[in-house]
């Protein structure tokens, strides 16, 4: 039997970062999560504005996919936009938000894997989120509202219906 | 006691396309004690800012431009002259399926954080990447972080690499539990069945 061949050699590197991390001085866990906490919620001020922007962004980049749903790169940007929105929304305390918009991602990621563009679908989910963007669904979770979220879960499964490749 | 993280006077540079998710990020950071953040929109130019201070640790989207995160951490790795290829790399990402996460493993990154992300979980991770160090893997097709996250050793200490050994067992020293502790678990077992 031939010896084992070690060709994978394993070293520890102190980094500069363990070396800082780990002074003394540093705040107990639940002071700096509380600072944490203190600061998202002064940001919270600016947020509505910003999601508003936001949601605009989303519909004109949404209305020129309409226009065209073969091009890729408007797919892309409507894909980025909503990502943003995905990736703040719970952080600001809007879970609803970060939930639609997560629904909305799968479908354009499905469109960029060579789903079929579906309209409806695609106008579904930007008034879902216009609906809970606003006052007082955006403080809803999604328990609060069963029958949305069950049914935006429903579309994002059927777009990811891929023609030829999903056929068993 | 726990440890506490301590971020002082650390260079953190948070990369992510999104300047909202950026103030947030720095937000939540600055509130852990930070004081020196950088942000980049995109990777064109980071190496710039890698090479011309010492960096402490690198926030990357996964979907950072124009090439991704996982590009971004594979050239990282990958240049064996470059200082900062030991770098703690934290990759963020709204798509945590496990593909998603075995190929930000497979890239090199240390640890992968879920967006929307909360105070707890960025701190949380800070803290596992500092006080729990893995060891560095060189291979011809790998440079990174130990992939393998508990390392319980071979039988006959004969691993894949050269640092595998053999776990370290104490000697017998007697019972775990005490003969009557042992007694009333039987008791409370027959009266069960009973």
């Amino acid at each position: 039997m031939p010896p084992l061949r070690h060709d994978a050699e394993t070293f520890y590197a102190e980094t500069h970062y363990e070396r800082m991390v780990r002074r003394p001085g540093g705040s107990p866990r639940d002071e700096a999560l509380a600072a944490a906490q203190l600061q998202i919620d002064e940001l919270k001020v600016g947020f509505l504005d910003w999601l508003n922007q936001q949601l605009n962004q989303l519909s004109s980049a949404l209305g020129e996919l309409d226009a065209d749903p073969a091009v890729t790169s408007r797919v892309e940007r409507a894909y980025q936009v909503c990502a943003q929105v995905q990736d703040v929304g719970t952080t600001m305390g809007f879970s609803l938000v970060t939930f639609v918009a997560k629904t909305l991602c799968e479908v354009l990621e499905s469109m960029k894997a060579g789903a079929i563009y579906d309209k409806e679908m695609i106008d579904c989910h930007i008034n879902a989120l216009l609906y809970v963007a606003k006052d007082p669904h955006r403080s809803l979770t999604q328990q609060q509202i069963v029958e949305l979220s069950g049914g935006l879960r429903r579309l994002a499964g059927i777009a990811s219906i891929i023609p030829g490749k999903n056929d068993a | 006691m726990k440890s506490t993280v301590n971020l002082r006077d650390l260079v953190i540079l948070v990369a992510d396309p999104s300047a909202y998710t950026r103030r947030v990020i720095n937000g939540m950071l600055r509130g852990f004690g930070a004081n020196k953040i950088l942000e980049a929109e995109q990777s064109t130019g980071l190496f710039q800012a890698l090479s011309s201070q010492k960096i402490g640790i690198l926030l990357c989207d996964l979907q950072l431009p124009p090439h991704g995160g996982l590009a971004l951490t594979r050239t990282i790795r990958g240049n064996a002259d470059n200082e900062n290829r030991t770098l703690p790399i934290l990759l963020m990402t709204n798509n945590t399926s496990e593909k998603i996460v075995k190929n930000a493993r497979d890239s090199g990154a240390n640890m992968v954080v879920a967006k929307p992300m909360s105070p707890n979980s960025l701190y949380d991770r800070l803290g596992w990447i500092a006080f729990h160090p893995r060891p560095f893997v060189d291979t011809p097709n790998y440079f990174g972080p130990d992939r393998r996250f508990k390392i319980e050793g071979f039988p006959g200490g004969v691993g894949r690499r050269k640092g595998d050994s053999m776990v370290d067992v104490a000697e017998e020293s007697g019972p775990a539990l005490a003969q009557n502790d042992i007694d009333s678990l039987f008791t409370a077992a027959r009266a069960g069945q009973s």
